[in-house]
C-alpha cells in the first residue's frame, strides 16, 4: 500500500499514474546509466570466463608501482585538503567577521569562483608559464635555468588554488550563521578576542571544517587533469595510472582494476561525508539574526592580516587567469612576445571541429540536465513511491565517483552490444546529464525543503491533478534550482575531462581533449586561446543565467553560485 | 448560491503513524462523523488529538488506514484530493507566492477550465465578498496576515466546492483579528450554505463559529453536541475541563438508593441525582462546578453554605474572578462586574451551589 512506502512525517499521496510512470521511466534511465556501466566495469575487474575471481586484481594489488600511486593519491589529497580548507576558512572567516566594504567582497568572491568554473587545467598551465624551464618567474624574473616545475608540490598548489573555493562556499555560511551573540556572550564573560575564536567560534565551525576537508580530499582524489600535467613521471597517481594503462597500454581490464582500488577512498569519503559529517552541523539556519550587527570580533591587526592574505591569494589568482589571456596573445610566452592572435586562429580551423562538438553536446546536455536535475529533485523530495530513498542514492553516484571511474566504467559498458554506443555524442550527453544533474537534484531538494508542502495541497484541493500542481506551482518555485542545475551541466560540458577522455571519438571531441592534447604536443599558445575562449563561454552563461535567476527569483531560493560551487 | 450541497459522512476511519520515541502511535482511531448537508462542523481538542489527521483525510491529502468517506451517496474514500470537490484554507494560508491575488483565486476556475470572461466576473465577486476589491494585481508577501486569510478563504470558496474545510485557519492571526474573522466566516458560511468542517484548538473560536462540535481526545471522538450541550453536560471530566473553566473537588459517597446518591463534599452531605453507572458507597469520585454556579454571599448570608474566604480578585470589567479558599480547597467563582462585585483579599464568604449544577463525571481515561 502506499502507506507503507510513505516517508516519515509527510503525507501517503493516492496512487498516481503520471507520478508512477515518472518514477518507472527516471529508474530505467538511471539503471541504464548509472547502475549498469559501474556493476559492468565491476564484472570486468571480478568476472572472468563466468566465474567469480580476483585475479585481476591481485597482480595489481602486487605491483609496487600501483601502490605507489594509490600512496600518492592519498597523499596529494590530504596535503589539498589541509591546504585548501586553511585558505578556504580564512576567505570565509574574513567574509563573515571582518566587514568588508561590498564592492571589496563581490570582487574577492567573484575572482575566487573563477578556478571553480575554468577547464581543469587553467591554473595548471599558468604555472608552467610561470614556474616552468622557460617560466616567466623563474626563467626571467629569477633567471634560474634547468628548473622542473613537475612534481607534488606544483600539483598539489594548483589543485589547492582550484579547489579552495569549495572550502569557502562550505565555510561561508556556517561561519556567518553562528551567532555571533554567543561569541559576544563569550567575550562578555570576560574572555579575550582569542579565547573566544578557540574555545566558541572554531568548535563550532570543525563539523564544517572536517565536511571542507573531505570535499576537497574527493576533488583532489578525483583529480585527473592536473596531475596528467604537473604531476608527470615524478608523481604517478591512481587517475593517471588508470587513464595510461587504457589508453597506453589498452587494457582495459587492468584500468577497471585501478579505478576500483580508486572507488575504495572515494567511496569511504562519500559515506563518511554523507553519514557523519552531514549530521553535526550545529549551526541552523533560521533566517534569523541577519540583521544584527555582529560586534567587534576581530582586532584590527588580525583584520588587516586576514585581508592582507586574502588579497594576496586573490591577486595570484588573477595574476594566473592575466598571464592565461597574455599567453594566448603573444607568440611565445618565455621566447618570443610579439603580439599575435595566431593562437586564436587555431581554434577557428583545426580546432574548429572540438569547439562546434563541445557546443552542440553541452547545447544537448544543458535542458536534458536542468529537466532531469528537477524532476528527480521533486521525485524524491515530494512523492511516496517505491525505491525513493534508493533513487536518491544512486542519481549521486555517478556524481560522488570520481570521473575517471564514471569514464571507465562507460567505457566498458557501452562499447559492446547490446548497447554500443561508444563514440557517439548520445554517450557523451548521457554522461554529463547523469553526473551533473545532480547539482540540479540537491538544488531542487534544498529549494523544496524551504517551499511548505501545503502550496502543493492547496493546488489539489482546488482541483489540479499531480501535473498540473507540478507545471504551474512547483515548477515555477523550484525554477532558480532549474537554472543552477543547467548552468552546472552547462559549465561542466565545456570543463570536465576525466569522464569523457574515454568517451572521446573520431566523430565527436571537445575542447579540454584538444586543450590537453595541444599541451602534450607543448604549443602552449593554442591551450591557453582554447582555455580563455572556454572561460569567455562559461562568464556569459553564467551571466545570462543570473539574468534568468533575477527575472524568476521566487521568495526563499537560494543564491545560485553557492549552487554553482557544490 | 450553491445548489448542491453535500452532507459528509465518515465511517470508523484511522490512521496509525510510526512515532521515533513512542512507537506506534493513532492518529485517529475509529472516528465516524456525520455532517448534515449545510452544517458547520467543528473538530476540537488539544494538539496531536487528531484533528487534523482526521480532517486532512476528509480532504483526501491522507490516506486512511481504515474507513471511507462519503461526500453525499459518493464513497470518495480512494480519490485523490484534486476530484473531490472542496475547498481547503490551510492554517498558513499556503497562498501561491509567484502568483497575483487575482491569479491565487482564479487558479481553481482555471483549472476548471472556465472562460476568461467567467473567471474575471467570478474573482472579482468573491474579492469584493471578503472586502479586497483591488487588491487583485498585489502579491501576497505585500498582504497583512488578515488580508492573506481572506484571499485564501475567497480562492477555496470561488470555486463553490460541495464541502469546504478549515485548518486551524486563525491561529496565525492577533487576538483582535481572530474574533472579527470567525464573526466573518461564520456569516459567510451561512450566506452560502456549503457544508463546513472546521479544525480548531480554542474552544472559544469553536463556539462562536459551530452548529455541533466535536471534541477529539487522543484520536478518538470523546463527545459531539451544540456548544451549550458540552458546556452544561459534558459527558467526562475531560470535556468538563476542555471547554470552558470548571472547579473540581473531591468528595466521597456515603450512600446510593434507588432515586439518588448521597455525597460528602468539604464537609457537608449533597443529595445528588442517581446517575446511570452510581459508584459503590464509600467510593472516592470527583464532583465538578463551573465557575459562575458558585454564588457567593457576604458573611452570614444563609447558614446552608460553605465557609471560604477570599484570596485574590480580579476585576475584568464586565465580570469578576474571585480565588477563594474553601477549607484548604481552591475554588474559582466568577460573578458580573457590577458595583460592589469586587471583594478585598482575606474577606469571609459563603458559598453556595444548586444540587443541579454540581456534575458528577467519570474520571478521565489515563492513556
Amino acid at each position: 500500500m502506499a502507506a507503507a512506502t510513505s516517508p516519515p512525517g509527510a503525507a501517503a499521496a493516492h496512487r498516481d499514474p503520471l507520478v508512477t510512470a515518472t518514477a518507472l521511466v527516471l529508474w530505467l534511465l538511471l539503471a541504464l546509466f548509472i547502475v549498469y556501466p559501474l556493476v559492468m566495469m565491476l564484472g570486468r575487474v571480478f568476472v572472468h570466463q563466468g566465474r567469480f575471481t580476483v585475479d585481476g586484481l591481485l597482480p595489481l594489488l602486487t605491483d609496487r608501482h600501483h601502490w605507489q600511486a594509490f600512496g600518492n593519491s592519498l597523499m596529494l589529497a590530504t596535503a589539498v585538503g589541509v591546504v585548501g580548507t586553511l585558505a578556504g576558512f580564512v576567505f570565509a572567516f574574513t567574509a563573515a567577521r571582518s566587514q568588508l566594504p561590498p564592492w571589496l567582497q563581490r570582487t574577492i568572491d567573484a575572482s575566487v569562483l573563477l578556478p571553480l568554473v575554468s577547464p581543469p587545467f587553467t591554473t595548471a598551465i599558468a604555472i608552467i608559464f610561470s614556474f616552468g624551464p622557460r617560466g616567466l618567474i623563474t626563467h626571467e624574473l629569477l633567471g634560474m635555468k634547468g628548473v622542473t616545475v613537475y612534481g607534488f608540490t606544483s600539483t598539489m598548489l594548483s589543485e589547492a588554488v582550484t579547489y579552495f573555493p569549495i572550502a569557502y562556499l562550505t565555510l561561508k555560511p556556517i561561519l556567518a550563521g553562528i551567532d555571533s551573540n554567543i561569541e559576544g556572550m563569550a567575550l562578555s564573560l570576560g574572555a579575550s578576542r582569542w579565547r573566544v575564536f578557540r574555545t566558541v567560534t572554531l568548535p563550532l565551525a570543525i563539523p564544517g571544517l572536517a565536511n571542507a576537508f573531505l570535499l576537497l580530499f574527493a576533488a583532489s582524489l578525483a583529480d585527473f587533469a592536473t596531475p596528467l600535467i604537473l604531476a608527470g613521471n615524478q608523481y604517478p597517481v591512481l587517475p593517471t595510472q588508470a587513464y595510461l594503462q587504457i589508453t597506453g597500454l589498452f587494457d582495459l581490464r587492468g584500468g577497471a582494476a585501478l579505478s576500483f582500488i580508486l572507488l575504495v577512498p572515494a567511496l569511504a569519503v562519500f559515506l563518511l561525508q554523507r553519514h557523519w559529517v552531514s549530521r553535526r552541523h550545529y549551526v541552523t539556519v533560521t533566517g534569523k539574526g541577519a540583521g544584527q550587527t555582529p560586534f567587534d570580533s576581530v582586532s584590527p591587526a588580525v583584520r588587516a592580516a586576514l585581508l592582507a592574505l586574502c588579497l594576496v591569494i586573490t591577486l595570484a589568482i588573477a595574476y594566473f587567469y592575466a598571464l592565461l589571456l597574455y599567453a594566448s596573445l603573444v607568440a611565445a610566452l618565455g621566447a618570443n612576445h610579439d603580439f599575435t592572435l595566431k593562437h586564436y586562429h587555431v581554434i577557428f580551423t583545426e580546432g574548429l571541429k572540438a569547439t562546434r562538438d563541445t557546443l552542440v553536446i553541452a547545447g544537448f546536455a544543458m535542458p536534458l540536465g536542468g529537466l532531469y536535475g528537477v524532476l528527480v529533485g521533486y521525485l524524491v523530495a515530494r512523492k511516496a513511491f517505491v525505491g525513493r530513498r534508493s533513487m536518491e542514492l544512486v542519481s549521486m553516484a555517478n556524481y560522488a565517483l570520481p570521473g575517471t571511474i564514471v569514464g571507465i566504467a562507460y567505457l566498458i559498458a557501452f562499447n559492446d552490444p547490446p548497447i554500443e554506443l561508444t563514440g557517439t555524442a548520445l554517450l557523451i550527453v548521457a554522461c554529463y546529464v547523469f553526473r551533473y544533474g545532480a547539482t540540479g537534484i540537491r538544488a531542487t531538494v534544498a529549494l523544496l525543503s524551504q517551499i511548505d508542502k501545503s502550496l502543493e495541497e492547496a493546488s489539489a484541493s482546488l482541483g489540479a491533478g499531480s501535473g498540473t500542481t507540478f507545471r504551474r506551482i512547483t515548477l515555477p518555485l523550484i525554477v532558480p534550482a532549474f537554472f543552477a542545475g543547467l548552468g552546472v551541466v552547462f559549465i561542466r560540458s565545456m570543463t570536465a575531462i576525466s569522464a569523457t577522455i574515454f568517451l572521446v571519438s573520431m566523430s565527436w571531441t571537445l575542447i579540454t581533449v584538444k586543450i590537453l592534447e595541444n599541451i602534450t604536443e607543448l604549443s602552449l599558445g593554442p591551450a591557453a586561446a582554447f582555455s580563455v575562449l572556454v572561460c569567455v563561454i562559461v562568464f556569459i552563461v553564467i551571466g545570462l543565467i543570473g539574468r534568468a535567476l533575477s527575472h524568476f527569483r521566487a521568495p526563499g531560493s537560494s543564491s545560485v553560485t553557492n549552487i554553482l560551487g557544490g | 448560491m450553491t445548489d448542491h450541497r453535500l452532507g459528509v459522512r465518515v465511517e470508523g476511519i484511522a490512521k496509525r503513524y510510526q512515532h521515533r520515541v513512542k512507537g506506534e502511535v493513532w492518529a485517529a482511531r475509529d472516528v465516524t462523523l456525520d455532517v448534515a448537508p449545510g452544517e458547520f462542523l467543528t473538530l476540537l481538542g488539544p494538539s496531536g488529538c487528531g484533528k487534523t489527521t482526521t480532517l486532512r483525510m476528509v480532504a483526501g491529502f491522507e490516506v486512511p488506514d481504515a474507513g471511507r468517506v462519503f461526500f453525499g451517496d459518493r464513497d470518495v474514500s480512494t480519490l485523490p484530493a484534486n476530484q473531490r470537490d472542496i475547498g481547503f484554507v490551510f492554517q498558513n494560508y499556503a497562498l501561491f507566492p509567484h502568483l497575483t491575488i487575482f491569479e491565487n483565486v482564479a487558479y481553481g476556475l482555471r483549472v476548471r477550465g472556465k472562460p476568461d470572461a467567467e473567471v474575471r466576473r467570478a474573482v472579482t465577486d468573491v474579492l469584493a465578498l471578503v472586502g479586497l476589491s483591488g487588491y487583485e494585481p498585489q502579491f501576497s508577501s505585500q498582504l497583512s496576515g488578515g488580508e492573506q486569510q481572506r484571499v485564501a478563504l475567497a480562492r477555496a470558496i470561488v470555486i463553490q466546492p460541495g464541502v469546504l474545510l478549515f485548518d486551524e485557519p486563525l491561529s496565525n492571526l492577533d487576538a483582535r483579528l481572530r474574533v472579527q474573522m470567525r464573526h466573518e466566516i461564520r456569516s459567510l458560511q451561512r450566506r452560502l450554505g456549503i457544508t463546513t468542517i472546521y479544525v480548531t484548538h480554542d474552544q472559544e473560536e469553536a463556539m462562536a463559529v459551530s452548529d455541533r462540535i466535536v471534541v477529539m481526545n487522543q484520536g478518538r471522538i470523546v463527545q459531539t453536541g451544540s456548544a451549550e450541550d458540552l458546556y452544561h453536560r459534558p459527558h467526562d471530566a475531560f470535556v468538563a475541563r476542555f471547554i470552558g473553566r470548571i472547579n473540581a473537588v473531591e468528595a466521597r459517597v456515603t450512600a446510593v438508593d434507588g432515586a439518588g446518591i448521597e455525597v460528602q463534599v468539604l464537609g457537608r452531605t449533597l443529595r445528588l441525582p442517581r446517575p446511570a453507572v452510581p459508584p459503590a458507597p464509600g467510593a472516592a469520585v470527583q464532583l465538578m462546578v463551573r465557575p459562575e454556579a458558585l454564588r457567593v454571599g457576604g458573611e452570614g448570608a444563609g447558614a446552608a453554605g460553605w465557609a471560604a474566604k477570599v484570596t485574590a480578585c480580579t476585576f475584568l470589567g464586565e465580570k469578576v474572578e474571585l480565588h477563594l479558599d474553601c477549607g484548604g480547597q481552591p475554588l474559582l467563582a466568577v460573578r458580573p462586574g457590577g458595583p460592589g462585585a469586587a471583594l478585598p483579599e482575606g474577606q469571609s464568604v459563603v458559598l453556595d451551589v444548586g444540587p443541579a449544577a454540581w456534575l458528577l463525571l467519570p474520571p478521565e481515561p489515563t492513556a
